[in-house]
Formats: structure tokens, C-alpha cells, sequence
């Protein structure tokens, strides 16, 4: 009876808790309007799985490397396709494989610094050398890496991308982690019994889980400049697929006479990449209340 | 000499992470795709060429057997021979470093001339224009690919105005957009960890003491909050230039500048694996050189760090 009372309790605090934070968010109008943009983009992403204006793989000899025009919103490519199509269809890999990727990375990565942190001993030991081994590469570098010892395609990238941003997950959520564990209310938690993993999950995550969520934010953006940047690189996904860094870089050869082939993908991945940083931002602010006051004083 | 006790068990303390980071290139290069004795022998070789080439790389010995031979050969600083130009590894990156140390520091150099007054100064003066243009060019740092700042700027500087040369090394006026392309990326971090470092300084109690003091605001800005701002800024600066001889990996390509990024690309397309892992071996290892040293360094400027240190050696 009186636990449900107080579970009640608890949900509707953590709901006036979550109203809070939105409205703090939404009363950021830089992040607020990143939001939208990005909503935009991914409503973009989404159409191309059921309409583009043109194919986005067809040549087109004739019509190669034309301005934007009202036939072609951002003009075509080196091979007369339409840059806009190939852009809405490059954006499944491009936004799709670092958004796969941050989320394996963030999880595993997660997982292994609650377990670090909280059991500690040889466990803990062990994960800790895996990590400082991974950090011992800048992370350009390691992706790279992997990238030529796994081979082009999807996958490889979306194991490259992961492996390349987990140890940072689990330096931070460790580091949470062995500050709250040394809280007294986790002690009485434990002296009422409870075993390690019910403890873990409903006392420890809720701690770890908004650096989590900003980190999260700020990695989106990062790994659409390294999914990009591998692709630009040729070590991404092979021709004719439209992922936005190599079409960056078969473009360059034109930047002389035809620019725009250059110039839409980039803006892609950057508006892409801005809206998730500024949302990152929004989001640390309506998150850690620390950082609120913080602001706030100044 | 608590430093040079602190120095000693620092480096102790790398070890492990640089036996593994061996393990795992060693790993990386053996799960390439590809024979590489096949690779050195040609398409065209005959079984018995490329079966000779796997005996004398040591390829057909035990992976445990090859692992521990691959150690002692680094240990001597044998980096092993090039398989495109029959070099030395170690001197084809010898031979590029310099490129690359000249840029990473000019870019640094940039990057701090700028990042530093405008952090400082939107830190100072939030809300205003300077705060504004500081946070502009800070996101724009962390959210363009610097491979499309690089574009960009070629055509604008070496198609269009024609100012600049747009590839190469044969002058000095060749370094200046490469230069700029990966102070772009530096600065936007600089500057936020500057303006952020210069807040918490304003806010902590002893700035708070001297304001209540009297001094004058020019003398509390200069003795007290930069002086405690500057070591997480000098913290960063470092890591930047430890990660710059590894991240101007794609600003060099773009700019065909001969550094040991776009050697390492190089390689890459000549599936030149041996001297692959030599370039990944050598940045992961100045990587951690400059870790170290900055966490001295840090150790040593800043003198409560300094006292935990004290307690532990």
C-alpha cells in the first residue's frame, strides 16, 4: 500500500520533473528551432523511401553538371543526377549509420562504465585498459583504422564509428557512477537488501542518464563529420551510393566550373550536424540544473 | 623530484596501454583483407613466389610466435621496410614529420591568437557582440566537416581571387589555407573551453576577495582569473597538438600537403600494410608521448594537483 503511494509520488515528480526540463528546453529558442530544422531534414530522409524528384542513380549525360534550376532544386551532379534525390537518399546512410553507431557505442559503452564503476576489483581493471587503449587513438585515427582493416560498407562503418566513441561513454558514466555510489541513500538501499542490479537500475542509471543524453546529442553531430570525412576519404561506402561525404568528394574535381556539386552536400552535413550541437546545448542546459544556475549567475 | 617520481610512474603506467594498442594494430593488419604476401608477390606471381614471401615475413608461423617478433623488432625501432618504395618505414616518416609538425603548430598558433581574446572577452562581456561572434565561430568549429572548409576555401582563395595555392609545399604561401582549415577546428573548442575556464574563475571566491578588496578590475582579471583560466586552456592546447599530428589526417589530403596524414592515406591506396601499421604505431605513440607530458605539465602548473601528487608518491 504505502510503497505504491510512494511510487506514485515518485512518477508524478519525475513527470513534473520532465515538463520542467521541456519547458526549459523549449524556452531555448536556439535549440528549439534546431529541433525543427532537424525534424525537417529527417522529414526529408524519410520522404525518399516512398518519392525523390528524380532516380537517384539514373545518368543523365545530357543534363550533367547544371546549376540549381526549378527542374533541379540544387542542380545535378558530374553525371546529370539530381543532387536533392541523391541527397534525400544519402541521408538514410549518412544520418542512419552515425545514429546506429552513437547508439551501439553510447550502450555498450554505458554498460561497461556502470559495471566498471560499480563492482570495481579486476573488473573493473580490465575495462579500464580496454578503454585506455581505445583512447590512446585520436579518434580520426582510429576509425580509420578500422576502416581499412574491416573494408568498405555499412556495417565496417557502423562498427568503426561505435568502437571509435564507447570509451568515452564509459569514462563518463564510470566517473558518476563512483561519485554516487559513496551517497548515504545508497547505502541504506543496500542495507535494505537489495541486490546490486536493482540498485544499478533504479537508483544509479537515473544519475548517469542526462550526461548521457547531452553526450549523446553532442556525438550525433560528431559522427556525421566522421561518417562523412570516411566517405570523403573513399574508405566509406563504395559508388553509386549517395552518402553525403563522397558525394563531397567526387565533386571536387569539378569545384572550378560547377561549385554546387561541392557546396549542398556540405551544407547538408553541416546544418545536420549544428542542429544536433545546438540541440545538445539546449539539452545540457534543460538536463543539469547545475549548469542552469550556472548560467543563470552570468 | 616528486615530478621526476610523478614522470617514472606515469610512463610505468602507460605500458599496458601501449601493449595493447600493439596488440590491437597487430590484430587490425592480420583480419586486412587480402594475403598480404600475395599482395607484395603481384596478382601475377607464381604459389611458390608468394609461399616464399610468406617465409620470410614470418607469415606462416603461429599468430602468438609472429606477435611477440612484431614487439622486439619495434623495441629496436624497427619499424619495418616499405612495400611500395622498399624504404625504411621509419624513414618515409621521418622524412614527412616535419611537414606536419610546421602545420600542426601554425595552426595551433593561429587558433590560440584568436580563440584566446575572444573567449577571454565573451566570458567578460556575456551578451554582447564579441559573445556572439565567439559562439558563432565555436559551433561553426564543431559542426563543419573540415574536408568542405577546405573546399570552400580553395575556391574562394585559389579558383575565384586566385591569391593562394590551393595543393603542394614548395613555398611558404603554400601552408596558409591548410593552415587556416584546421585552425577553424581547433579554434571553436579553444574558445569554448577559454570563455568556460574564465567563468568558473570569475565565479570562485578568491576573485570574490579581491573585487572585495578594492583592486582594480585589470589587476583581478590578470592576477587572479587568467592565471587560474590558463591551465585548463594550456591542458587543451596540448591534447589539440597530440591530436592534430593524427587529425590533420584529411585536412592534408585535401591540400596534398606531404605531412604523415595524407602518407598514411597514401599507404592506405597502395595497401601498403606495413606501412600502415608503422604510421598508426608512430602517431598512437607521439599520442601518448604528449598525454604524458601534458598531464605533467599539468601536474606542475597547477598547484593543487601538485599537492595531491605529494600525498601519493
Amino acid at each position: 500500500m504505502e510503497d505504491d503511494l510512494i511510487l506514485k509520488k515518485a512518477s508524478e515528480a519525475r513527470r513534473k520533473q520532465l515538463a520542467s526540463m521541456w519547458r526549459v528546453f523549449k524556452s531555448n529558442r536556439v535549440a528549439y528551432t534546431s529541433l525543427y530544422v532537424l525534424v525537417g531534414i529527417l522529414l526529408l530522409v524519410v520522404v525518399s523511401f516512398v518519392y525523390t524528384p528524380y532516380n537517384p542513380y539514373e545518368f543523365n549525360l545530357g543534363r550533367a553538371r547544371q546549376p540549381p534550376s526549378p527542374q533541379h532544386l540544387l542542380g545535378t551532379d558530374e553525371l546529370g543526377r539530381d543532387i536533392l534525390s541523391r541527397l534525400m537518399v544519402g541521408g538514410r546512410y549518412t544520418i542512419g549509420i552515425s545514429f546506429i553507431s552513437v547508439l551501439l557505442g553510447s550502450l555498450i559503452g554505458s554498460i561497461l562504465g556502470l559495471v566498471s564503476g560499480f563492482f570495481g576489483g579486476h573488473v573493473d581493471t580490465v575495462i579500464q585498459r580496454v578503454v585506455d587503449v581505445a583512447l590512446a587513438f585520436p579518434t580520426t585515427l582510429l576509425a580509420i583504422a578500422l576502416m581499412v582493416s574491416l573494408g568498405p560498407g555499412v556495417l565496417s562503418l557502423i562498427m568503426a564509428i561505435s568502437i571509435s566513441t564507447f570509451p568515452v561513454y564509459t569514462r563518463l558514466v564510470r566517473g558518476v557512477v563512483l561519485q554516487v555510489i559513496n551517497e548515504d541513500y545508497i547505502a541504506a538501499v543496500k542495507l535494505l537488501g537489495r541486490s546490486s542490479w536493482y540498485i544499478i537500475f533504479k537508483h544509479v542509471l537515473p544519475n548517469v542518464i542526462s550526461p548521457i543524453i547531452v553526450q549523446t546529442s553532442y556525438y550525433l553531430g560528431f559522427s556525421i563529420l566522421l561518417a562523412s570525412a570516411l566517405g570523403f576519404l573513399g574508405l566509406g561506402i563504395p559508388p553509386p551510393t549517395p552518402e553525403w561525404g563522397s558525394m563531397v568528394s567526387t565533386g571536387r574535381v569539378y569545384l572550378f566550373s560547377s561549385p554546387h556539386i561541392v557546396v549542398f552536400p556540405g551544407l547538408f552535413i553541416t546544418v545536420t550536424a549544428l542542429s544536433f550541437n545546438l540541440i545538445g546545448d539546449g539539452l545540457r542546459d534543460a538536463l543539469d540544473p547545475k549548469s542552469r544556475m550556472f548560467l543563470r549567475r552570468f | 623530484m616528486t615530478l621526476v617520481r610523478y614522470l617514472v610512474r606515469r610512463v610505468w603506467h602507460s605500458i599496458p596501454t601501449l601493449i595493447g594498442a600493439l596488440l590491437f594494430i597487430f590484430i587490425l593488419v592480420r583480419v586486412l583483407p587480402g594475403d598480404p604476401a600475395r599482395l607484395i608477390a603481384g596478382p601475377e606471381a607464381l604459389e611458390e613466389d608468394v609461399q616464399r614471401i610468406r617465409e620470410q615475413l614470418g607469415l606462416d608461423r603461429p599468430l602468438h610466435v609472429q606477435f611477440i617478433d612484431y614487439v622486439s623488432t619495434i623495441l629496436r625501432g624497427d619499424f619495418g621496410r616499405s612495400i611500395k618504395f622498399g624504404t625504411p618505414v621509419i624513414n618515409e616518416i621521418l622524412f614527412r614529420l616535419p611537414y606536419t609538425i610546421v602545420l600542426a603548430l601554425v595552426a595551433e598558433v593561429i587558433a590560440v591568437a584568436v580563440a584566446l581574446p575572444l573567449g577571454i572577452l565573451s566570458a567578460l562581456r556575456p551578451n554582447s557582440k564579441v559573445s556572439y561572434i565567439t559562439s558563432i565561430i565555436s559551433l561553426v568549429g564543431a559542426s563543419t566537416p573540415s574536408f568542405w572548409i577546405a573546399l570552400i576555401l580553395i575556391y574562394v582563395f585559389s579558383v575565384s581571387l586566385k591569391l593562394l595555392p590551393s595543393s603542394g609545399a614548395e613555398s611558404p604561401r603554400h601552408i596558409v589555407l591548410p593552415a587556416i582549415t584546421l585552425s577553424l577546428v581547433l579554434m571553436g573548442n579553444l574558445t569554448r573551453i577559454t570563455r568556460s575556464s574564465v567563468i568558473e574563475a570569475l565565479s570562485s571566491n578568491h576573485v570574490l576577495t579581491a573585487v572585495a578588496k578594492g583592486l582594480k578590475d585589470r589587476v583581478v582579471i590578470m592576477r587572479h582569473v587568467l592565471k587560474n583560466a590558463l591551465i585548463p586552456i594550456v591542458t587543451i592546447m596540448g591534447l589539440q597538438v597530440g591530436n592534430l599530428l593524427g587529425g590533420a589526417i584529411i585536412t592534408e589530403t585535401v591540400f596534398a600537403w606531404p605531412g604523415i596524414g595524407s602518407l598514411l592515406i597514401d599507404a592506405i591506396f597502395f595497401r601498403d600494410y606495413i606501412l600502415i601499421q608503422g604510421i598508426i604505431l608512430f602517431m598512437v605513440l607521439v599520442f601518448i608521448v604528449i598525454n604524458i607530458v601534458v598531464d605533467v605539465v599539468y601536474a606542475y602548473i597547477d598547484p593543487r594537483i601538485r599537492d595531491i601528487l605529494w600525498r601519493m608518491t
